[in-house]
């Protein structure tokens, strides 16, 4: 049934891989006759949106293939059926889906407001991290949305964002890493809206990142404290900044974190707890810490890295520290 | 998940020495496999070993390593992969060399000339034209496939290339692979110059060394395939002994990396490596003198390491050429090889045991690293 002896049009090859994935979703018998025809459609398609080594896109059949998925709302049955098109055909429909995520006409992004409709393609997405054999390939088109300002507001306010924070700590290594991948993206690369979303949602955010820090895993405790410092420092965030540093218990944390037995945890404890004692306007729980801890600290900070002695930027900041605390009075 | 396995015996610490690799036998099933253990603690930049983890996951063929399974334990990650029994190529080297310099310890006082012997047995018993063919073509296969998924491997080197009990080959360290799809693009060329790859720079081609506006594409990869073959071949690295400026000098001018035997001593010697060798060791000339290796061999190698990648093959082609068509079923080991790399094996087990059984008694200490108190501070006062 499957002719590839003449090239299809762009609009056959989209309509032949409905009609097959279509299929697939009944279950249908020739199971295996179909999923392959399924991989060489969408090597097809891949191949006129990417261009080959010799042959590079052409702009007109790209702009007749898109027509054509946005008509027959190609890229929703795609994803509700990737679980069951084979590897190779996984990596395919993620590569179409990002590369038409890039398309521009314009200052329209004609992929973007078609996904922005269907946000149910958005909800499979984030759930595909439940499956082993489609996690890595919705990671990576969860991150080409990650991209669109857009996107990224609708995945942070769906309640399904809170699954991330179980996600990132899957015990499959590759697939968690890769959910802090995505779990990082959607937190970083919008400055504006990603700083309003944590002043809006500051308690739910950080009562479930806290967990994050007090993991048992070292990888999940490493990288979220590293998160936590580059999301503290950042000048957008400064609302949310000061309000964990006026925090008591963040400070104990930070300061147990200082005593890690792991180096790099403890380096990036430095890291924040830097941002507490810099802190002009301390409240008094938080001097009070400080103060009753003063000779502890000095002594301990003296001897803190003190190997790192070509980080010129590192040994400033802890001289800064330590001259900081010698100074506190009580208020 | 690591209490599911007991660390057998140490096979070797990678070249970036916070890996260590364990043959492992699994609890649950009694299976062996290949076990990888980063201490993610000693690293400052995780990058090669996440990108590694996350390519291999989404590559699948027949000859490429497969990652079975990764998980963290304290700080550090597993990587489970089939056992390999021996090893990569350069474990093959190095036993074959372990043998010889065994073998030649207990010999020495019966005969002197022994030591001069054994530098000339390690090339000659390195790997032959034989049994590199199956290597060559596996790896082919494995390259052909990344190729046609745009990614390149920049690593190619005989750490890469694994063989199992079976004489299976795989291909393997994707943690320099980089994919030439990019913000959702396929890109022509590349121009970025591998991070961290400086224990591996004798193997990259000119193009990727040259770091020019021309960039590199997937014919890099062939150009490293040539050299390791040389290697293999000759039993020591093109640019053995050599500054890395020089070496780069070399491979830009397009210096004649090849194969060793007699034609390059009957034709004007311009292959300054195996002058420096000879006057080292007279034996390595008359060694060379002996070897012959067949012409399409030569030609096949030279196809690789053409210094323009315009005019290089690629992995299509040289599947097509006539040194890969005379495939007889073989091993890729001959059962002579095989006896002298299991007992050089074994001389390399008992070395590492050695330095093991020094530093620490068990192996659970490996896993577990000693708690290092932070000094001084017993406790924070927070009452």
């Amino acid at each position: 049934m499957f002719l590839f002896g003449r090239t299809k049009t762009p609009q056959e090859l989209v309509r032949t891989l409905k009609d097959l994935l279509l299929q697939l979703e009944k279950g249908e018998r020739k199971y295996e006759k179909i999923a392959e025809d399924v991989t060489k459609c969408l090597s097809g398609i891949k191949n006129i949106l990417y261009g080959t080594q010799d042959q590079d896109p052409q702009t007109e059949v790209i702009a007749q293939l898109a027509q054509e998925i946005y008509n027959s709302n190609l890229i929703k049955i795609m994803i509700d059926n990737i679980v069951r098109v084979d590897f190779e055909g996984k990596k395919d429909i993620a590569s179409i889906f990002n590369n038409l995520l890039r398309r521009q006409i314009g200052n329209r992004s004609p992929t973007v407001d078609h996904i922005a409709g269907r946000s149910e393609i958005l909800s499979k997405l984030i759930s595909g991290y439940d499956c082993q054999d489609i996690a890595l390939n919705c990671g990576m088109m969860l991150r080409e949305c990650c991209r669109h300002e857009e996107l990224t507001k609708l995945i942070i306010n769906s309640d399904q964002f809170y699954k991330f924070f179980e996600y990132v700590e899957l015990s499959t290594f590759d697939i968690a890493s890769d959910a802090f991948l995505t779990f990082r993206d959607l937190l970083t690369k919008h400055k504006t809206l990603n700083a309003a979303f944590l002043e809006q949602n500051y308690d739910k955010f950080f009562e479930n990142y806290q967990k994050l820090l007090h993991s048992d895993n070292y990888v999940t405790r490493r990288q979220s404290l590293k998160l936590l410092g580059e999301l503290l420092l950042d000048r957008y965030n400064f609302t949310v900044m000061t309000r964990y540093i006026s925090n008591p218990d963040n400070l104990k944390l930070m300061m147990n974190m200082l005593r890690e037995k792991s180096r790099n945890i403890q380096f990036e404890a430095f890291h924040v707890f830097k941002v507490f004692v810099a802190n002009p306007n301390k409240p008094k729980p938080v001097t009070d810490i400080l103060l009753r801890n003063k000779e502890k600290l000095i002594e301990f900070l003296s001897n803190f890295h003190s190997d790192r002695s070509e980080d010129e930027q590192f040994n400033d900041e802890k001289a800064y520290l330590i001259k900081q605390i010698k100074e506190l009075r009580e208020v | 998940m690591a209490k599911n396995f007991q660390l057998v015996h140490k096979i070797c610490t990678t070249r970036c020495q916070s890996t260590n690799v364990f043959t492992a036998v699994s609890l649950t099933n009694r299976e062996y496999y290949t076990v990888k253990i980063t201490d993610l603690d000693d690293l400052t930049d995780p990058q090669v070993i996440l990108n590694e983890i996350s390519r291999t996951r989404h590559i699948r063929h027949n000859n490429i390593l497969p990652l079975l399974n990764s998980f963290v334990q304290e700080s550090q990650i597993w990587c489970i992969y089939p056992h390999i029994y021996y090893g990569s190529c350069r474990d093959i080297l190095n036993a074959i060399q372990a043998y010889y310099t065994a073998n030649s310890d207990q010999n020495l006082n019966t005969n002197n000339n022994n030591n001069i012997d054994r530098a000339d047995e390690q090339i000659r018993l390195c790997f032959n034209e034989q049994s590199i063919q199956p290597i060559v073509r596996s790896i082919l296969l494995a390259l052909d496939y990344l190729h046609s998924k745009h990614i390149i491997h920049r690593c190619v080197c005989p750490e890469n290339i694994y063989i199992n009990q079976s004489g299976h080959v795989y291909l393997g360290g994707m943690g320099y692979a980089i994919s030439l799809i990019d913000n959702g693009f396929l890109n022509k060329r590349l121009h970025e110059y591998p991070s961290k790859i400086d224990n591996y720079v004798n193997y990259l081609s000119p193009e990727i060394l040259q770091q020019n506006l021309i960039g590199y594409n997937t014919k890099s990869d062939i150009y490293s395939l040539g050299v390791t073959i040389c290697e293999l071949a000759n039993g020591i690295h093109p640019f053995i002994g050599c500054e890395k400026t020089q070496m780069l000098f070399e491979k830009l001018v397009g210096y004649d990396i090849g194969l060793w035997d007699r034609s390059i001593l009957t034709t004007e010697s311009k292959n300054i490596f195996v002058s420096v060798c000879a006057s080292e060791n007279p034996k390595v000339i008359a060694q060379i003198q002996r070897r012959c290796f067949s012409e399409k061999f030569r030609n096949f190698v030279d196809l690789c390491v053409v210094k323009n990648h315009e005019f290089r093959a690629n992995c299509h082609q040289l599947l097509h050429h006539t040194y890969m068509k005379k495939m007889k079923l073989q091993s890729c080991l001959s059962t002579f090889q095989i006896s002298i790399i299991s007992e050089g094996l074994v001389e390399l087990q008992k070395k590492i045991k050695n330095k093991t059984i020094q530093n620490q008694s068990d192996f659970s200490q490996i896993v577990q690293k000693p708690t290092t108190p932070s000094k001084n501070i017993n406790s924070w006062n927070f009452d």
